[in-house]
């Protein structure tokens, strides 16, 4: 484990580390099983849920 | 826009590796109708495609039925670990609310597992739940989260999902946790690893015939490039996070905005003190501070990852794994195939 630290700190710190870009990000998609669109699971896995 | 409500954070099971664990599971650390009035008021005229109720135990908040149906005409999906689902009474009462779909958390494939895992002999409750829920004819899902322990007992897993006819499985990614204000890589498998592993749960599923999607949340190289192909051909493969779109709206029981369900120690903002209406909330989104965040959440982790041809398809995985690893340790080369 790394020292304790401020989270907030630490996420900016990273983020600062990452190179500049203007890339939209599209994924793939999978909405195969409903039909209509996948289903997520935990509420961070993001756009599997989105129409 | 996706927006996720986490309305409690009591639960009524102890799993080892919940991201929400440095919560605590406090049972006064549920929302309020106040607070979740302000945040609706706030974003209630944005274009909102999904909610999805969460926790804690969404179930176990007394005042789920009425949210429910003060989200509609919008989707509205629950996340569950199903144990009050085995009362068909209630969960005909989400039904009638509005609800449209259920994504249970499967947290073992035996009760031995379950009780291991959880602290709860659930997996009996499970089953009985997805039983109401073919019965009452609920679109429902199975999400497993991935880890070399779950592998081994992957094909009892798909034995489980085919003998109580569950409609489908998701298989997610486990990623490290804020523990302590600090990141906690406790039961969290090394990405190359489970990566490996996802190829070798291909075959099972494949025979098995269950209806299951990968939704790869590690970077992309980590995996074949024929492997990708098999997965983007058959429609099985979803990638990049909302965090990484910035087209999500997470609220905590609180009504503090935060990025990721793994971020509570990074609140974004509140509702009715930073933002009271749809225009502030416009504006707080477009704010420097917000619209920087995102512009870097949505960028590439490592400068190798600009000359590769799924970039877009990957955007190097979640973030929160760059928390604990350096790019270089887990972006391996840049793809220069097609996947179609």
């Amino acid at each position: 484990m790394k020292a304790k630290q401020n989270i907030k700190q630490l996420v900016n710190d990273v983020l600062a580390k990452r190179p500049a870009s203007n890339l939209k990000l599209s994924g793939f998609k999978s909405k195969k099983w409903d039909g209509t669109s996948n289903i997520c699971d935990c509420g961070d896995d993001g756009d599997c849920c989105s129409e | 826009m996706i927006c996720w409500l986490t309305i409690n954070r009591t639960c009524n099971m102890r799993c080892k590796w919940c991201y929400a664990r440095d919560e605590g599971f406090k049972s006064d650390a549920t929302m309020p109708l106040t607070t979740f009035e302000n945040i609706l008021r706030a974003i209630g005229t944005l274009p909102i495609s999904r909610f999805i109720i969460l926790g804690g135990e969404p179930t176990l908040h007394r005042d789920l039925p009425a949210m429910i149906r003060r989200l509609k005409p919008n989707k509205v999906a629950l996340v569950t670990n199903a144990l009050k689902l085995t009362d068909k009474g209630y969960l005909s009462l989400l039904k009638d609310s509005g609800l449209d779909v259920v994504t249970i958390s499967l947290k073992g494939s035996s009760e031995e597992e379950y009780k291991q895992n959880t602290g709860v002999n659930g997996l009996g409750k499970v089953e009985r739940a997805v039983a109401n829920l073919n019965e009452l004819g609920i679109t429902h899902c199975i999400s497993v989260t991935f880890s070399s322990s779950v592998v081994k007992v992957f094909p009892q897993v798909l034995s489980w999902m085919k003998s109580t006819n569950a409609q489908s499985m998701s298989i997610n990614y486990c990623r490290p946790v804020v523990l302590d204000n600090d990141i906690s890589m406790e039961g969290v498998p090394n990405p190359k690893e489970m990566a490996r592993q996802t190829v070798k749960s291909y075959e099972m599923v494949r025979s098995s015939g269950a209806k299951c999607v990968y939704n790869f949340m590690l970077p992309l190289c980590l995996l074949p490039l024929e492997f990708i192909r098999e997965l983007v051909k058959e429609n099985l493969l979803t990638t990049v996070c909302q965090l990484q779109k910035g087209n999500g709206l997470i609220f905590m029981p609180d009504g503090t905005l935060i990025p990721c369900n793994h971020l509570f120690g990074y609140p974004l903002g509140k509702a009715g003190e930073d933002f009271t209406t749809a225009d502030e909330f416009i504006n707080f989104r477009k704010g420097e501070e917000v619209k920087t965040f995102y512009q870097k959440t949505g960028s590439l982790p490592d400068k190798r990852c600009q000359t590769c041809s799924l970039k877009a398809q990957c955007g190097g995985g979640c973030f929160i794994q760059y928390l604990h690893y350096k790019p270089a340790e887990l972006v391996v080369r840049p793809f220069h195939g097609s996947v179609t």
